[in-house]
């Protein structure tokens, strides 16, 4: 029994296999493609987040960290120029999306984050025609410990507080 | 009633970043040397061929960061075209009215998406006005400015001597009255 499996395993093979050979042999039309490369500089981005909520923070409990909120965001790139990505307000300063910091990691030291203008991200070129760079991950911070450092006060409950962050990019 | 002034609950501080699926750009600097009062073009390539909003950041300085390029073409004087060609392809003319270099960056933004993909230009533009002048005014303007030169040295040369003359003259008299009285 099994060995007539195995017989009619192999013939099964074998006309497969024939088939497709014969089909490669009579096929009337030869699909071809090419890889350009660009004559010029070029970049292109893509980001993988759309919408970051911190949450809420309380500023009246809780300590100095528990006002700053932090979160993820990843881009990747490709093209054959460095480029510079800057963030910056949409509709410009706010009173509190103004207190945005931006670092590589949120471990990073408190010198190491740094406030809008003051921020930007260079990214290598890939130097070749398809091929993305890995997501590279950034993190952002809310950070509000300093809010109400110049006398500032929130007399109402403030919800669902919404501003858009803009991504320039140039070649570096 | 500080109390309730002081109880601050921000909820769902909400951040909208940018959805975008590749944006890309080329090139992604363009160098124009060119001349007041006329019109130079370049042709810059942008995906995706969506609406697109086009806008110009400008600078007297060449500085790192397009944050720094706040100037608007209109402050420069520089009047700025953008043409969408076809598929993906603008053409954007400068038209200067100043001379001097000027550096800028074209910004393209996809409607909806709020990803600024920026080209660098570094426009430098010469003056019509002082080499142009030198070109179109005849021989006998220029023969006429070279003549005006050489009258008012003629009229300093003269004056100068006449007033020479006057002192020689002068102390002339004066020795004159001076061995009179002694």
């Amino acid at each position: 029994m099994n060995k007539n499996a195995f017989i009619l395993f192999a013939l099964g093979f074998f006309l497969v296999n024939f088939a497709s050979a014969t089909q490669n042999f009579t096929e009337n039309s030869l699909e071809v493609s090419v890889d350009i490369l660009a004559t010029q500089d070029w970049a292109e981005i893509e980001l993988n987040t759309t919408s970051i909520d911190f949450g809420t923070v309380n500023m009246t409990t809780g300590s100095v960290v528990d006002k700053r909120k932090n979160m993820y965001y990843e881009i990747r790139n490709k093209g054959n120029v460095n480029i510079t990505v800057t963030p910056s307000l949409a509709d410009g300063a706010d009173p509190i999306f103004d207190n945005l910091k931006f670092s590589k990691s949120v471990s990073d030291s408190l010198s190491s984050w740094k406030s809008m203008g003051d921020y930007s991200i260079n990214m290598t070129a890939t130097d070749s025609v398809n091929l993305w760079s890995t997501w590279q991950k950034y993190a952002i911070r809310l950070d509000l410990s300093n809010y109400l450092g110049a006398g500032e006060q929130i007399p109402f409950k403030i919800v669902n507080y919404k501003k858009t962050v803009v991504f320039e990019i140039t070649a570096a | 009633m500080r109390k309730i002034i002081a109880y601050l609950l921000i909820s769902f501080l909400f951040l909208s970043l940018v959805s975008s699926a590749g944006i890309k750009i080329s090139p992604t600097k363009t160098i124009i040397e060119m001349k007041t009062e006329t019109q130079n073009c370049t042709i810059v390539y942008f995906s995706p061929d969506t609406n697109t909003t086009v806008e110009s950041r400008w600078s007297k300085e060449k500085v790192i960061g397009s944050e720094s390029y706040n100037l608007s073409s209109d402050k420069i004087k520089i009047k700025i075209d953008y043409i969408r060609l076809e598929y993906g392809k603008y053409k954007v003319c400068f038209e200067p009215s100043r001379a001097g270099y000027f550096y800028g960056v074209i910004f393209f933004q996809p409607v909806g998406s709020l990803v600024k993909m920026g080209t660098w230009v570094e426009l430098n533009v010469e003056s019509l006005t002082p080499r142009e002048t030198v070109s179109l005014v005849t021989g006998n303007v220029i023969g006429k400015e070279n003549t005006t030169n050489f009258g008012l040295g003629l009229i300093f040369f003269l004056l100068l001597v006449t007033f020479l003359l006057i002192v020689r003259r002068t102390l002339g008299r004066f020795n004159t009255l001076k061995n009179k009285h002694s």
